[in-house]
């Protein structure tokens, strides 16, 4: 078993951060922050609070929604109100959510190292009539496409939060060398599984939906979809390798799904 | 089967709900009725539960056409409407003969308007919500809003509600309609007008703007933006809000967030906005004037006041309980019509 060294390493390794500050979001949600500016010390602490609060849920909770630095607990102040007068906590609902967590964070603290999530091999095909910018990229930063490409597909990117769209990670770790701008005008429809590049990030559209991201490649996993269970396929704290692929395989891939 | 018809789509004619729940983690923005007030009033009429499918209208609103009798309610903002050509008023239960045809017309005072249908609209669920997605394409009628022709299949009231719509239609000529006299109080009708005010409670990043911005964000009349719509209310004024350039990182955000971008023009987060934001949130309009943001239109200016998070509470609770005491007096009174 050669999984056990890796555990222990875990273990030691795990530094825990400081406790977050557990602030209202207006009175229907509550917001945990460990921290205003990126930090990715912090995965590890928002997985393991989400993973928490998805396997036991607080009184009234909707959800809970990670972001880079805190994680979001909707609620329903209805059920909370019912809850405190339960309970004799007569209280403001969003000050007995507050007291909840707070509990529960002390509570249950986290032994391990969560940041590392599952990795997803992303396979793309880079250039050509699946990625129309590449050229334009490679020109803007004085480099061959081959090099674009290979910049691109070498690091393993994490996923920070999902946003702007249903489904579309936010991915850290984007090669300083490969930051550029977005277009001057956004494509009115850009397709789904198109890989691109806006300023610091790289990113995947899981729908066809309009943007300025300058588009080097498509691929042909589905990222989203209103039929799976869950609809998205990456949560936050997985992690993405881009696969370089022909267009003759991914023509063949796409035709056999 | 009885169904509804679509003559004339209107504007922008969208299915809604009380929206999704528990999928922003996926990034799915959570939707629903902009007024979601007027859209329980609407359900309470018929005698639907509460949270079933509506459909909102904007602006300019659809001719409709309705194949069996049936119960309808129609609320939201001052709009012109007539039921086979005659004028009939909002916010009451109104009793359709098989054929009627419904014009809703353009909007006098305020934005939107809900038609809630007894029985309900037949419409498929997509991530638990029958709300119309129109970005993505998904929910509601076929994830778009209504064209000309679209037919939409209704499903079959309560029987208690059957038995209603078969006494109060029967003997109903083709061309009439039958309302009752009774209806919504001014509880439950959002607040609509040129100059309104709109409270909130201090937002996620209010410290990071100067003590002098502060008392000015509050002290500023904004007017509503043409480029409004269901992911955002976009506000002018003479000013712009001063905001410092901050290196904050993008958190969860969700409706009633006032934000404000790097041009200093805030903009009020609706239902269909983003589930992630990276500008200055610099107040939260309170649960309870969140209908009367969904009933803003273009040209009509607000003032914001600032409340304790306690009061915005409290008024958000008393508020569901008076919603909740009309849904029980429409029933008792519905079964009293029963007896008679």
């Amino acid at each position: 078993m050669n999984v056990e060294p890796e555990v222990i390493r875990r273990m030691n390794d795990y530094k825990e951060p400081r406790f977050p500050a557990i602030e209202p979001y207006g009175e229907r949600a509550v917001t945990v922050r460990w921290s205003r500016v990126m930090d990715e010390g912090l995965l590890s602490a928002i997985r393991a609070l989400l993973f928490e609060l998805e396997q036991h849920p607080l009184p009234g909770m909707i959800e809970a929604v990670g972001a880079y630095a805190s994680v979001t607990i909707y609620f329903d102040p209805l059920r909370l109100y019912s809850f405190g007068r339960a309970h004799s906590r007569p209280n403001s609902p969003v000050n007995i959510m507050i007291g909840l967590i707070r509990e529960r964070l002390e509570r249950k603290r986290p032994q391990e190292d969560w940041s590392k999530g599952p990795i997803h091999r992303i396979p793309v095909c880079y250039g050509g009539r699946w990625g129309p910018d590449l050229e334009d990229v490679a020109e803007i930063h004085g480099m061959h496409p081959d090099d674009v490409i290979h910049m691109h597909s070498e690091p393993i990117y994490d996923v920070n939060m999902l946003g702007f769209a249903p489904g579309f990670p936010y991915l850290g770790g984007l090669p300083a060398g490969l930051e550029t701008p977005r277009l001057q005008t956004p494509r009115t429809s850009v397709a789904a599984g198109s890989v691109g590049i806006a300023d610091k990030q790289t990113g995947i559209y899981p729908l066809e939906i309009p943007g300025g991201w300058r588009i080097i490649g498509r691929t042909y996993t589905t990222l989203f979809s209103i039929q799976s269970e869950p609809p998205a396929l990456l949560q936050p704290g997985d992690r993405i390798q881009f696969m370089p692929i022909s267009e003759t395989e991914f023509d063949r891939k796409r035709r056999d799904r | 089967m009885a169904e509804m018809e679509v003559l004339r789509p209107g504007l922008f004619s969208v299915f809604q709900d009380r929206g999704r729940v528990g999928v922003q983690k996926y990034g799915v923005p959570a939707g629903g009725a902009m007024d979601e007030l007027s859209m329980e009033a609407a359900n309470a009429l018929v005698g639907n539960n509460r949270g079933t499918a509506v459909l909102e209208m904007t602006i300019s609103g659809p001719t409709l056409q309705f194949s069996e009798a049936g119960l309808i309610a129609v609320c939201g903002g001052d709009f012109e409407m007539t039921v086979n050509g005659k004028s009939v008023p909002l916010w009451r239960p109104i009793f359709i003969a098989a054929g009627t045809i419904l014009r809703i017309g353009h909007v006098h005072r305020g934005c939107r308007l809900y038609l809630a249908v007894a029985g309900g609209f037949q419409l498929p669920e997509t991530l638990g919500s029958a709300s119309t997605y129109v970005k993505a394409g998904f929910g509601g009628w076929q994830g778009r809003p209504l064209q000309q022709g679209d037919r939409i299949a209704l499903s079959d009231p309560k029987d208690c509600i059957q038995e209603l719509i078969r006494r109060r239609s029967e003997g109903l000529p083709r061309e009439t309609v039958r309302f009752e006299q009774w209806g919504a109080g001014r509880e439950l009708i959002p607040r609509i007008g040129k100059h309104l005010m709109i409270r909130a409670v201090k937002g996620m990043e209010y410290e990071q703007f100067s003590p002098e911005e502060q008392d000015r964000f509050w002290s500023r009349v904004y007017t509503v933006r043409p480029q409004s719509d269901r992911m955002g209310v976009r506000l002018r004024s003479a000013d712009s809000v001063e905001t410092r350039s901050s290196d904050m990182v993008s958190e969860s955000v969700m409706a009633g967030t006032v934000q404000v971008p790097a041009d200093g023009q805030p903009i009020i987060l609706m239902k269909d906005c983003q589930t992630s934001g990276g500008y200055p949130r610099i107040a939260q309009i309170i649960a309870a004037d969140l209908p009367v943001i969904g009933q803003l239109s273009p040209g009509v200016r607000i003032s914001l006041r600032p409340i304790p998070l306690e009061d915005a509470e409290d008024l958000y609770i008393l508020q569901q309980v008076e919603l909740e005491q009309f849904r029980q007096g429409v029933q008792l009174r519905m079964k009293m019509e029963r007896m008679v």
